[in-house]
């Protein structure tokens, strides 16, 4: 089954996203912020796919995304960060540390989960 | 009693503080409407699915359950999805609330520490609140309300592009 880690420091921003991703059939595994998400990738075997927030205390969604492209088994796995930020040097910041994509919330479940099938293979 | 600098200061923040809750109330509005509407409608569609569970075993009505229930099924997963995308206004408005609060912590804490005002630490705290706002929208009625010294910059064509960004996935 396809491994998703859903990285938010909101609670009910993980709900949603946990929601949307289970009702497709995805396995989600969460985490509030950048540094609990980064010993995930650590300690676990890699998941399928990262979908991160930007704003979080303790370690931002984009120090994620660079950290996670220093390690060999987080090279080739998607990341999405999906976040409030919508300005074009955002996006340009988050392409720069290795983002595969970038959704603006509020985001639509069809819309995610579509973005998800193209990218996750 | 001539007001002080530190009360001009603290009225100012108090006021910013106070468009910034009318602006996430203003916000949220909308969505809250929309999710009422939606839980009407799975309302509905839970109702129509009964309605036809207890219909009589008619041959020619067994025949057409399996699209009608597909038919109510979809309806109520797509209302279930523009529940989910509504819901995320509730999380922005406690985000933006959050620092608004914060806000307001620091600025009591100036007063009861009555700082210099040469020191700027009123403008410390507005470009803190300025940085952590989540929309173009917000950050240009704060600078309405309590501008920069350098005096604000409006763009709104930037606040409708951001709005108009809701959503939109990217890949790079």
């Amino acid at each position: 089954m396809t491994r998703i880690l859903a990285v938010d420091d909101s609670p009910s921003m993980r709900q949603m996203v946990g929601v949307t991703l289970k009702s497709a059939g995805y396995e989600v595994v969460e985490a509030c912020d950048g540094r609990e998400a980064l010993n995930i990738a650590k300690e676990q075997p890699p998941v399928d796919l990262v979908i991160t927030d930007v704003n979080m205390p303790n370690m931002d969604g984009l120090t994620l995304v660079r950290e996670l492209r220093l390690l060999p088994h987080y090279r080739g796995v998607p990341l999405l960060v999906l976040t409030t930020e919508a300005s074009p040097q955002k996006k340009l910041e988050g392409k720069a540390a290795g983002a595969t994509g970038w959704v603006v919330k509020p985001f639509s479940p069809d819309r995610l989960l579509a973005t998800i099938a193209r990218i996750v293979t | 009693m001539a007001p002080t600098y530190q009360n001009i200061d603290a009225a100012q923040a108090i006021a910013a503080a106070v468009a910034q809750v009318e602006l996430a109330v203003r916000e949220v509005q909308p969505a809250v409407e929309e999710l009422g509407a939606l839980i009407d409608r799975m309302a509905g569609g839970l109702g129509a699915l009964r309605t036809l569970r207890s219909q009589p075993a008619d041959p020619e009505a067994i025949s057409v359950f399996p699209d009608e229930f597909g038919r109510l099924v979809g309806g109520l997963q797509k209302h279930v999805n523009g529940s989910i995308t509504q819901l995320q206004f509730y999380d922005r408005l406690v985000q933006h609330l959050g620092h608004v609060q914060d806000f307001l912590t620091g600025a009591a804490g100036q007063l009861a520490n009555a700082v210099d005002r040469e020191d700027d630490a009123w403008g410390a705290l507005r470009n803190k609140l300025r940085v952590r706002l989540i929309s173009e929208a917000q950050r240009e009625l704060l600078d309405a309300v309590l501008p920069p010294p350098q005096g604000a910059q409006f763009n709104s064509h930037q606040a409708r592009e951001e709005h108009a960004a809701q959503g939109t996935v990217e890949l790079f």
